[in-house]
């Protein structure tokens, strides 16, 4: 008996394990069991269903959703269809974004191209910026008559229509959410290419290894763990994008999962669009398993050792001018020229009219607009911005910390069923489409649960949710930059009898200083320009600015929803440059700009 | 088979010079250890001749091919030299079997699969490493990985084999059976072999010329037992041996052919080798003298005496330190014998290699015998 009370406070005295316990308490609760709630959604009737189920009232059991989906004869349409695009979209994505991120990560980290700096910093942009701002650029430039109305710039100006697959559909989706998650790419295969041991590389060139037998055999191999969660990371998302898939997808009614899931859930049929989610969910786990068993435990990834400073710059020699102003001039094309566009957009009168007379600024600052006051004298937007930018801080604090935390937690226990179990638990958040999770935690915690007051209306909510969904990314974060640090940097500092909350802030914060930002940055610029998650959440009392934005936009005040957009952008960029300024750490520098 | 020429080599890390206008050529053949201690420039030099890092001046040929000049702008990639590398943390690919890592350069030299086969094979069947063909890296031991290693940069047979403190990762006993390999591996392959260490001792069993640098600069070039018996200066004579060499200061004075040596504890005469040297010292000046711990005797005969500060057995021999007065001495014993701590000896000193010193410069002088 003494001797199990003793294994016990022997068992709990050790941080990482209480850590992992209230990992895993908490998120049984905020994760799993609003997973099992999206199950329960899928086999009973709700209110808005009992007239196309006959005989049945609100509650009852059934199987009707499921067979609607799968087997019933509307199922191609409904199901199967969606399902294809879904993953075509989402592999093509996926392929768009770990090519360019990859490529960049690679030029900036190990060639000696020139505005590295300019590159680097521009990157992060696409990944700043709203996804679906991306698609509506995308639209603003290559739209054709199909939708009705006025064509796209490009159109306008070289009199060519644009072809449907081009301006529509999955063509214009992938490049559109791959770019948008290239950024992602960018930082997690940048930071191992920064960090590998460049022996391994050296080792290669001294057996006469080709420049591109070093590229496939041993760089891409050695940074492939971090390709492939790129890969799940991106997946997920594609597979969960809403906007981006609703504005480019609709026009010639390529229907998506999210797309699908949402006309369900706003429509009459809410347990289909769960069983949807459902479905999405299953397939992002199927193949975050196969990604598992693809690293596997053998190969034992301990590539990083200690801090190699000394990689030698692969010289791009002739090409080297031509690639860096390719590479220069391609991410202007994806950031420069669409903010532009915004900004323009933002200052002209008459849609269309591109003469200077039609200029204006009367969408940020006149007081005197038919619709509203311009953004700048407007209290709702200062409202929704200052509610955005405490949702965001408090969700990247909530997420980074947390993300930390159990990273050192996981990685203390590496390979203990206790910490797969939280390792686990901690990525589900990223599989559940933001929409249903939005709607779980609105029934949830509509009403009163337990000693949990009923939150809807307040901001609380909304940072749980956030938290709770960015959690994934910053866990992330937290358990590679601890796999970094060797056991014995902390067990040395033990010895030298210095407690837990010592050798995490006195050793293990700042040696990865740069990493452990980066898992605060990245939630940080997710909660300023999240939509999905909030749009179902937010009351007028809680509006965030990317909400707002969602309403003018669907309120067709285009001018007001391209100022907003400049905003968030603007101010996201501030914060990153002023967190690069008071840690010295941010994302670009994180990667070695 | 070629020779590998330094010339003028220098390497600046903004300000201060890693490496210092290093000279060096070494025969094709050889055994050269690059050889001091922790941050001397060593392991920049050899990264150097692999052209794994850049000179910031100088020129290096190897054989009769100019592979690096500041001068010309030549640098010759590392690939393109014909060398062999061992890593010290022998940088084995870890998403690699034993197999692979090792037949990976032969890939590289697009041989068919039989003939990469056959020569992984006896690579393995040499190292001992046959039934681990299979493993990856993150399952073998220290030893075994080194092993991989070695067989990884001798399956191409590279001409010059360039090591970076192999040995030093592995455990004692390990590094003392792997020392024998090595050198078994030089005889065996005719390569030329360009070693770093900082150990001493492997690099007097492994070489047939060592290279001793000190803070960037060329200390002494020569084979081994010339380092050790003839150093240059006080460094080498104090970097070399174990235990290490005694320096005394003393007053030094010529009287005949000998030199008058006086201090607080104890007076000598040395006979120098050399009789020039008597004639420097016509006027008196401070000398260091340098005997090393085998010319003291431990005698009942001998004629001075001194007190057991500490007596450290290995079996094989004893090590002795000495207190006469203020000074302490190293001295070795051969044989098995202990001695009691504070027991009173008597010591002589022998042998005709201790080495003067100047006191000033502390640029060897000569070498020479000691009288009392």
């Amino acid at each position: 008996m003494k001797k199990a009370l003793n294994r016990l406070t022997n068992y709990y005295s050790k941080p990482y394990n209480v850590v992992l316990l209230a990992m895993i308490l908490c998120l049984t609760y905020l994760v799993v069991f609003p997973l099992l709630s999206i199950f329960q959604d899928t086999v009973i009737v709700h209110n808005a269903e009992v007239m196309r189920i006959t005989g049945s009232k609100a509650g009852d059991l059934t199987a009707y959703h499921w067979l609607k989906i799968l087997l019933g004869k509307e199922s191609m349409n409904n199901f199967y269809t969606p399902l294809m695009h879904s993953l075509i979209t989402s592999l093509g994505s996926c392929f768009v974004a770990i090519l360019v991120g990859g490529l960049y990560a690679w030029l900036v980290v190990r060639t000696d191209l020139r505005y590295k700096k300019t590159v680097a910093q521009l990157f992060m942009l696409p990944y700043i910026m709203p996804s679906w701002t991306l698609a509506l650029a995308w639209s603003n430039f290559f739209k054709n008559s199909l939708v009705g109305g006025t064509t796209g710039i490009f159109t306008s100006i070289t009199g060519i229509a644009t072809a449907n697959w081009f301006a529509y559909g999955p063509f214009p989706i992938m490049l559109v959410s791959g770019l948008h998650y290239a950024p992602f790419a960018y930082i997690l295969i940048g930071g191992v290419l920064r960090n590998m041991d460049s022996n391994l590389e050296e080792a290669a060139t001294v057996l006469k290894t080709s420049k591109w037998r070093m590229m496939l055999k041993i760089t891409i191999p050695l940074a492939l763990p971090s390709i492939l969660s790129t890969f799940i990371l991106v997946f997920s998302s594609g597979m969960n994008a809403f906007a981006t898939a609703q504005f480019l997808g609709l026009p010639v009614k390529y229907y998506t999962l999210t797309t699908q899931m949402y006309r369900y859930l706003n429509g009459t049929n809410p347990g289909a669009g769960y069983a949807l989610a459902l479905m999405m969910i299953i397939i992002s786990m199927l193949v975050l398993g196969i990604n598992q068993k693809m690293i596997g435990t053998r190969k034992s990834y301990t590539t990083v050792s200690g801090k190699c400073s000394n990689i030698s710059l692969t010289k791009l020699r002739g090409s080297r001018n031509t690639i860096s102003i390719i590479a220069v001039a391609f991410i202007f094309c994806i950031t420069i020229v669409p903010l532009t566009s915004f900004a323009i957009e933002s200052l002209i009168t008459i849609q269309g009219n591109y003469e200077l007379s039609n200029f204006s600024l009367k969408y940020w600052i006149g007081t005197d607009n038919a619709i509203t006051n311009g953004i700048l004298v407007n209290s709702t937007v200062w409202r929704a911005l200052k509610n955005t930018i405490i949702i965001a801080v408090c969700c990247a604090l909530g997420a980074g910390t947390l993300g930390c935390l159990s990273g050192y937690a996981i990685v203390k226990r590496w390979g203990s069923k206790v910490s797969n179990i939280v390792n686990g638990l901690t990525f589900i958040p990223y599989l559940i489409p933001s929409l249903a999770f939005g709607t779980i935690y609105l029934s949830m915690f509509s009403q009163q649960r337990g000693f949990i007051p009923a939150l809807y209306g307040s901001p609380i909510l909304l940072f749980i949710i956030g938290t709770v969904k960015y959690l994934p990314m910053a866990s992330r974060s937290g358990v590679n930059s601890m796999f970094q640090i060797s056991a014995t940097l902390e067990e040395s500092a033990q010895i030298l009898g210095a407690g837990w909350v010592k050798r995490m802030t006195r050793i293990l914060i700042p040696i990865q200083k740069q990493s452990i930002v980066s898992g605060y940055l990245i939630p940080f610029m997710s909660g300023m320009r999240e939509l999905e998650l909030f749009v179902l959440l937010y009351t007028p009392g809680t509006i965030v600015l990317t909400a707002l934005l969602f309403q003018y936009n669907s309120k067709g005040y285009d001018q007001y929803a391209n100022a907003i957009t400049l905003m968030i952008v603007l101010i996201v960029i501030v914060a990153d440059k002023l967190i690069s300024k008071l840690t010295g750490a941010s994302i670009e520098t994180g990667i070695g700009g | 088979m070629p020779n590998i020429l330094l010339k003028n080599i220098t390497k600046k890390y903004k300000d201060s010079a890693a490496v210092d206008c290093l000279n060096l050529e070494i025969k094709d053949g050889s055994y050269v250890t690059l050889l001091g201690p922790s941050g001397c420039g060593k392991t920049t030099t050899l990264r150097m001749i692999a052209g794994l890092e850049t000179p910031t001046e100088g020129e290096i040929w190897i054989g009769d091919k100019l592979v690096f000049s500041s001068q010309k702008g030549i640098d010759i990639t590392p690939d393109k030299r014909n060398i062999g590398f061992l890593f010290q943390n022998y940088a084995l690919w870890p998403h690699m079997t034993v197999y692979k890592n090792i037949a990976f350069g032969l890939e590289n030299l697009k041989w068919n699969k039989q003939d990469i086969s056959v020569r992984v094979t006896e690579l393995l069947e040499t190292l001992q490493l046959a039934e681990l063909a299979e493993r990856y890296p993150s399952e073998l031991s220290g030893g075994q990985q080194q092993r991989v290693a070695i067989a990884r940069t001798l399956a191409t047979n590279p001409a010059i084999l360039l090591m970076d403190e192999p040995l030093s990762n592995l455990d004692a006993k390990l590094r003392l059976d792997m020392r024998a390999e090595l050198k078994r591996l030089h005889i065996d392959t005719k390569s030329t072999f360009v070693y770093v260490t900082h150990d001493q001792q492997e690099a007097m069993a492994l070489s047939t010329e060592i290279c001793l640098i000190k803070k960037g600069l060329l200390q002494q070039y020569c084979q081994p037992l010339q380092l050790y018996s003839s150093p240059q200066n006080k460094f080498v004579a104090d970097f070399m041996g174990s235990p290490s060499i005694n320096f005394i200061d003393f007053m030094c004075q010529s009287e005949g052919d000998v030199l008058d040596l006086k201090s607080e504890d104890f007076n000598l005469k040395f006979r120098p080798d050399d009789e020039k040297i008597t004639k420097q010292f016509e006027t008196a000046r401070k000398v260091t003298l340098g005997v090393r711990p085998e010319y003291i005797l431990i005698q009942p005969d001998g004629n001075i005496a001194a007190n057991v500060y500490s007596s450290l057995p290995s079996g094989m021999e004893t090590m002795v330190i000495l207190e006469i007065g203020k000074l302490k001495l190293n001295a070795v014993v051969f044989g098995s014998k202990d001695y009691l701590t504070g027991s009173k000896q008597k010591i002589r000193f022998s042998g005709n290699k201790n080495i003067l010193f100047d006191y000033e410069t502390q640029n060897k002088i000569g070498l020479g015998s000691i009288e009392v």
